[in-house]
């Protein structure tokens, strides 16, 4: 995958002008660092072998949480709200889907829905204001005028993650929860904690690319991150993980995640229509994949 | 009629990534035989009957089906043209009835109007060919409410449905009681009277003896031979599998047990179940044989034990302090280990390498500040491997590409791994070849000298009677008798009779 990204970038070099330019390849990361951190978290769950819909509106709800307590107790307490909101909608999904046995497209299906109710409750519709401007640096601003910080905040929890997954032993039972659930169970892992924490570091990573996004507009809008869920989901696979769990690695959510950004930029840019751009995008997401997995799949 | 070729494979040679799993292999099936097709795991039975069912496409060599050449490009071209596989792992679609499943892919059409479903008609056929065969079985039941053995007799109807000229039968008695395993034999002579040819694969010789007429022995992909039944015996047939003489017999008991109990249970009762009231004590460095035929309890009481399985009722101690086990998660941190029945379900972490699969659990053993050190981690693993006797190109080769034998061996390699003090085996050399069997064999006396506590479930008697100290016998969830292997002189048949009595 990481090929075709290069081979992406390449193309889309040659075909304009303006892609090559350092100031739009730094906009392509900052505008993807939502969906990318959003992706990180996506994939822990993937990674088990289950799907978390409820991402969207769990960023939405936090940075309408996150807002107020900006606005009237500082940056600490905005971060810390929103995020906590994020931890407890995972740990609502963990137990549904670990405690009451619900299937986890029901059951994020279920907190997606009532996540953006909620958020539409609060906000009746219309956007909350209020966030400090200096705050914005965080959104939008760039170290030394040149590396947006929100970028900078992605690939720093794509190293921790990395790391998390691949040397500690949480990580490598989230690996064997994916592989085979009943035989991590037998072996002494306790599965229904990793499925847990897994749901719950999803929805850490989605409060905080709504919080990344509240500090870029300064307020929250009951629509925020409508059908992020779907992009995430697609940067996990277009990344290479495989959806029933088991295999994968989190660093290839960020090759997914710029691949799907990187596709929109160029349809931009090329003055494609922004009726065709989702069609495109799909249709490039399901050839991405196919090749993957014709080329690997020779046939014995 | 008697000597015709139904089927020839003919310098049959098939090579992964360079290493050859099959040189020059010839086999040849006359029509209304059983052909039995025997050797060690890994020796290319599997991969020899994937050729053959189109699995595989890329081979050397040429197959011939009643004269013609073939060259199957995949199972369902294979079925076309009458090669019916029925594989250890059923393939049935368990939420239709019978008759869908032996009509699948050749569904019968009404014939007037719009061209849906016959399904009277088809239900109408498929119990005419049921009561034909002398299958008790509905036509309208669902597959996944009959037991494993009619689920196999449904794939057989529809072997015979489809007028399949060659049954491949792979592993077909693995889940099946005895007596079920001898009303398929039955089964198998009224295809042979139908004209139909049957490729049997087992690793029980004595079905082997009972079923065929010839027998075909491949080892390391090669043919060694292939003989009449009549002609061999088992001594031949397992010299001819492993290249030499194995101790088949060998009993392997220990002279001085400690007299330290490890584990006590008293009145144990299941919470949904049928294993009531058992009682038994385990000392150190003992092997506790537990017999009982499928259906008898032995399973679901190594997962209660195990914490895997609810308790209704009944007290454990270890080490002679009373303990509540109530998830396996619990009996690990206990220093027990449990090696599962169902090796494909419950003991492969699929998708993953064998060094993920054997340091899972040992993992803990090897973190500072939380972080795993891999080259600690690494070097277990490397033991392991080499003290199971792995055979691997390396430690991240995926667990699933393994031979039945050697992934059964990085399972159990998993549970040596945190040296366990109680080590449960349930069926330990299922689907396991020859070879590897003695290697467990070996293992477990070994572990027992070193003072492990091993409680070994079976269905094979001799495993039992050979490797036990002591036996408990089980039926329908009670204990009904126990023996002390070193002073009863016991034999198989004092136990079967025990078993079955």
């Amino acid at each position: 995958m990481v090929l075709v990204l290069i081979g992406m970038v390449i193309l889309s070099s040659i075909l304009s002008p303006a892609f090559r330019s350092p100031r739009n390849l730094l906009n392509i990361l900052n505008q993807n660092s939502i969906y990318g951190i959003m992706a990180l978290g996506m994939g822990c769950v993937i990674l088990t072998g289950a799907i978390d819909l409820s991402v969207g509106s769990t960023a939405a709800l936090a940075g309408v949480i996150a807002t107020p307590l900006f606005r009237d107790y500082g940056f600490a307490a905005g971060l810390f709200g929103g995020l906590a909101v994020g931890l407890i909608v995972g740990l609502v999904n963990g137990l549904l889907v670990t405690k009451f046995r619900l299937s986890y497209f029901v059951a994020t299906l279920g907190t997606m829905q009532i996540g953006r109710g909620i958020v539409y409750i609060i906000t009746t519709g219309i956007p909350i204001q209020g966030v400090p401007a200096e705050y914005n640096v965080i959104g939008m601003g760039k170290l030394w005028g040149v590396v947006p910080i929100a970028a900078l905040i992605w690939f720093a929890c794509v190293i921790v993650m990395h790391f998390v997954l691949k040397y500690t032993q949480f990580g490598q039972h989230i690996y064997a929860v994916g592989g085979s659930e009943n035989a991590a169970w037998l072996s002494g892992v306790n599965t229904n904690k990793i499925r847990v924490l897994s749901f719950m570091l999803c929805g850490f990573f989605a409060a905080l690319s709504g919080i990344i996004l509240n500090l870029r507009v300064l307020m929250a809008t009951a629509d925020a991150c409508q059908s992020y869920e779907m992009t995430a989901i697609a940067s996990c696979i277009v990344g290479g993980m495989s959806m029933d769990g088991g295999r994968g690695t989190i660093a290839s959510s960020i090759t997914g995640a710029l691949i799907m950004g990187l596709i929109l930029n160029i349809l931009q840019l090329l003055g494609v229509s922004s009726y065709w751009q989702t069609a495109v995008t799909g249709a490039i997401i399901i050839g991405a994949v196919a090749i993957d997995t014709f080329s690997s799949k020779k046939r014995d | 009629m008697k000597n015709t070729t139904v089927l020839n494979m003919d310098h049959i040679t098939k090579a992964f990534h360079g290493v050859k799993v099959l040189e020059n292999v010839d086999f040849d099936l006359r029509q209304g035989e059983v052909h039995a097709l025997i050797g060690a795991n890994g020796a290319g039975k599997s991969t020899l009957m994937k050729v053959l069912n189109g699995i595989y496409v890329n081979y050397e060599g040429s197959i011939s089906l009643n004269g013609e050449k073939v060259a199957f490009q995949n199972p369902w071209d294979a079925q076309q043209k009458g090669i019916a596989m029925i594989h250890q792992e059923l393939d049935l679609v368990m939420t239709m009835d019978v008759a869908s499943n032996i009509y699948l892919g050749r569904e019968v059409l009404k014939k007037r109007g719009v061209k849906c479903l016959n399904r009277k008609s088809m239900q109408e056929e498929a119990q005419k060919l049921l009561d034909r065969l002398g299958f008790e079985i509905q036509a309208g039941t669902l597959v996944g409410e009959l037991s494993p053995a009619n689920q196999q007799l449904v794939l057989i109807a529809r072997s015979v449905s489809t007028d399949a000229s060659v049954v491949v039968m792979d592993e077909p008695t693995s889940s099946l009681s005895h007596q079920e395993t001898m009303a398929l034999f039955s089964v198998i002579r009224q295809l042979k009277e139908l004209g139909k040819s049957v490729i049997y694969i087992s690793h029980y010789l004595d079905e082997v003896f009972t079923v065929s007429d010839r027998i075909t022995v491949l080892r390391d992909g090669r043919k060694v031979i292939t003989a009449n039944t009549a002609d061999c015996t088992t001594d031949l047939l397992v010299e001819w599998m492993i290249g030499k003489r194995a101790e088949f017999d060998k009993k392997r008991l220990r002279s001085n047990i400690d007299s330290e109990i490890v584990l006590e249970a008293t009145g144990l009762s299941q919470k949904y179940g049928i294993v009531d009231d058992i009682s038994f004590q385990i000392h150190r460095g003992e092997v506790l044989g537990v017999a009982g035929v499928v259906g008898s309890g032995r399973t679901e009481l190594a997962k209660m034990l195990f914490g895997a399985e609810p308790v209704k009722a009944g007290q454990l101690q270890l080490n002679g302090k009373p303990v509540n086990i109530r998830r396996p998660a619990q009996a690990v941190a206990m220093d027990m280990a449990l090696v599962p029945e169902e090796r494909k379900k419950e003991g492969l972490i699929a998708k993953r390498s064998i060094a993920d699969n054997i340091s899972i659990i040992d993992y803990k053993n090897h973190t500072k500040f939380g972080w795993i050190c891999y080259s600690r981690a690494i070097a277990r693993v490397h033991e392991m491997i080499d003290y199971m006797h792995v055979v691997c190109r390396n430690k991240d080769q995926e667990i699933t590409s393994l031979s039945g034998g050697n992934q059964q061996k990085v399972v159990m390699g998993r549970c040596l791994s945190v040296r366990p003090k109680v080590l449960i085996l349930d069926q330990p050399t299922r689907g396991v070849d020859v070879g590897a069997k003695n290697e467990i064999y070996e293992l477990i006396a070994q572990l027992a000298e070193d003072g492990m506590s091993i409680i070994l479930i079976s269905d094979e008697l001799e495993e039992i009677l050979n490797l036990s100290d002591r036996i408990l016998v089980m039926r329908r969830g009670k204990i009904v008798s126990r023996f002390d292997n070193h002073t009863d002189h016991l034999d198989k048949n004092k136990l079967l009779t025990a078993m079955v009595g």
